[in-house]
């Protein structure tokens, strides 16, 4: 899984979100780092949907514009958790591999 | 995302210039043309309201980043959903059917205004590729139709041709051979399936003018072509010369004198009085027509017509230069002063006060069939299945005499 289909299944957990408050939570949980584009959200929203890990949630019409929601499914969930655990375990070793001493030099 | 070829819920990209301007938004749509049509027509005014959000308040058109990321995002797209190379190359060059998943995309491709292009560029691919093959192999091939390349600029035009000629028909023949579904398959609401649809028919008023054009002008030339055509015996005239190209010397009956020639465009002009006679009979009687729309000839129209115009005009010219023997000139002759005479009738008959509407082909149809014109019947074509479907309702089986294909009451 990229970083970016990561962070948009992320910004979905708390409750559905429609396009641009999908792109703007990526950009708050990447504290910045990651500002998706609309083709590039697009992109991951349609092989997410094809994929089953995300689902359409009510569409709501906003200044004559339409706006879908979108929601994890169960296996979106699940997607994103096992990466979390991934990420976290990598994060675990590599600390533990920062924490030990250097010995000595090549 | 698979919804596609279900019941697809935007209405196309409408909305309102809301706030950014009518400029901002013609730009975005411009660049999300990247994105296949049935996307565009299924999300692409949620994608519009999105970059509308995203993009800078003064903004007067998409910056270039996003126009980048459209393209590209669109491109990725098409190719994400266009088929694997075997099932797009069988659905190309054989007419087979691509799997259920690639129908959408089938669907757009057929309803592309590029459909044609499209068709003839597959179609001159294969027959460059069948050239190659022949130019290669030589002598045996080479001998029985001549060098390749001249086959290959024939069927070339051939297949243009026929691209121009029968792009409607084409293009429903496509539908239902490709699109249609089978029995068998599920059925569900906003399916397309077969039903029965109007025929299209070009209308006398416009038809008329051009058959009456071209008519005339083929006539004038068959009649200069009876008039000064050298007459002559046509196989004492290429024997043994030492520069004569053999595999031209035409055995077929040479014309030694004009009269006959007259005599059948005499024949012509008197076939013309029963002709108009049998227009102004049959025409005005007004025929119910449910299942026919009337259209414009329109510039395709015209150049159906004048591609065959001139196509009898080089006929005829290699007739008068000495080309040809003098033979198919007097017949074509008579037949286009028959055309013309009925064209021009019909067209009286449009203007006629209170004339109801009718097509061109009532009126050629006539010189055929003593009678009113005849009853369109109804031609299958892919509409929309309406709701609501009970689940699990499927393509009933065909029956034996029925239509060829699956009508459905909708």
């Amino acid at each position: 899984m990229t970083e970016q289909a990561y962070l948009v299944l992320l910004s979905m957990a708390e409750h559905p979100r429609h396009g641009y408050a999908i792109v703007k939570e990526v950009a708050s949980l990447s504290d910045g780092a990651v500002n998706l584009g609309a083709g590039t959200l697009y992109g991951l929203l349609d092989r997410m949907g094809a994929a089953g890990l995300i689902d359409t949630a009510g569409e709501e019409v906003v200044d004559g514009r339409l706006r879908r929601y979108y929601r994890l499914t169960e296996n979106g969930s699940a997607a994103a958790s096992a990466e979390t655990r991934r990420l976290a375990a990598l994060a675990r070793r590599a600390h533990a591999v920062l924490a030990r001493p250097a010995i000595g030099t090549i | 995302m698979g919804t596609a070829g279900g019941g697809t819920t935007g209405a196309g990209v409408s909305a309102q210039p809301s706030g950014k301007g009518a400029r901002w938004e013609r730009s975005a749509q411009f660049w999300m043309r990247a994105y296949p049509r049935r996307w565009r027509v299924a999300r692409g005014e949620e994608l519009l309201g999105v970059l509308l959000e995203l993009a800078s308040p003064d903004a007067r058109r998409v910056g270039a980043r996003t126009a980048a990321d459209l393209v590209r995002g669109g491109w990725l797209t098409r190719l994400r959903e266009h088929p694997p190379l075997l099932a797009w190359l069988g659905y190309r060059v054989l007419d087979r059917r691509v799997p259920e998943r690639y129908r959408a995309w089938a669907k757009d491709d057929i309803d592309g205004v590029f459909y044609g292009v499209r068709l003839f560029l597959s179609w001159s691919s294969v027959l460059a590729v069948f050239g190659v093959i022949t130019a290669r192999s030589g002598g045996a091939s080479g001998d029985l139709f001549g060098s390749a390349p001249e086959i290959a600029v024939i069927l070339l035009v051939g297949t243009a041709l026929s691209a121009l000629f029968a792009p409607g028909y084409r293009r429903r023949r496509a539908q239902l051979l490709h699109l249609a579904p089978r029995p068998g398959d599920r059925l569900y609401e906003g399916r397309l399936v077969v039903q029965d649809g109007p025929r299209t028919r070009v209308d006398a008023r416009s038809g008329l003018r051009w058959l009456a054009a071209a008519s005339g002008v083929l006539a004038a030339a068959s009649i200069v072509s009876v008039a000064l055509a050298p007459l002559g015996t046509w196989a004492a005239l290429t024997p043994a010369g030492p520069d004569s190209s053999a595999g031209l010397t035409i055995e077929a009956g040479p014309i030694a004198e004009r009269a006959p020639a007259y005599l059948v465009l005499a024949v012509g002009l008197v076939l013309v009085v029963p002709a108009v006679r049998r227009v102004h009979r049959w025409i005005p009687t007004r025929v119910e027509q449910p299942h026919r729309r009337l259209r414009p000839a329109g510039v395709a129209g015209a150049a159906r017509v004048l591609i065959l115009m001139a196509a009898g005009l080089g006929i005829l010219r290699a007739e008068i230069v000495g080309g040809l023997p003098l033979a198919i000139g007097p017949v074509l002759g008579a037949c286009m002063l028959v055309l013309l005479a009925t064209a021009l009738a019909g067209l009286r008959e449009c203007r006629r006060p209170g004339a109801a509407p009718f097509a061109a082909v009532d009126v050629v149809r006539v010189l055929t069939h003593r009678g009113p014109p005849e009853v369109d019947g109804p031609v299958p074509v892919l509409g929309v299945l309406r709701g609501p479907v009970p689940d699990g309702v499927v393509v009933p089986p065909p029956v034996l005499g029925g239509p060829r294909y699956p009508v459905l009451p909708v």
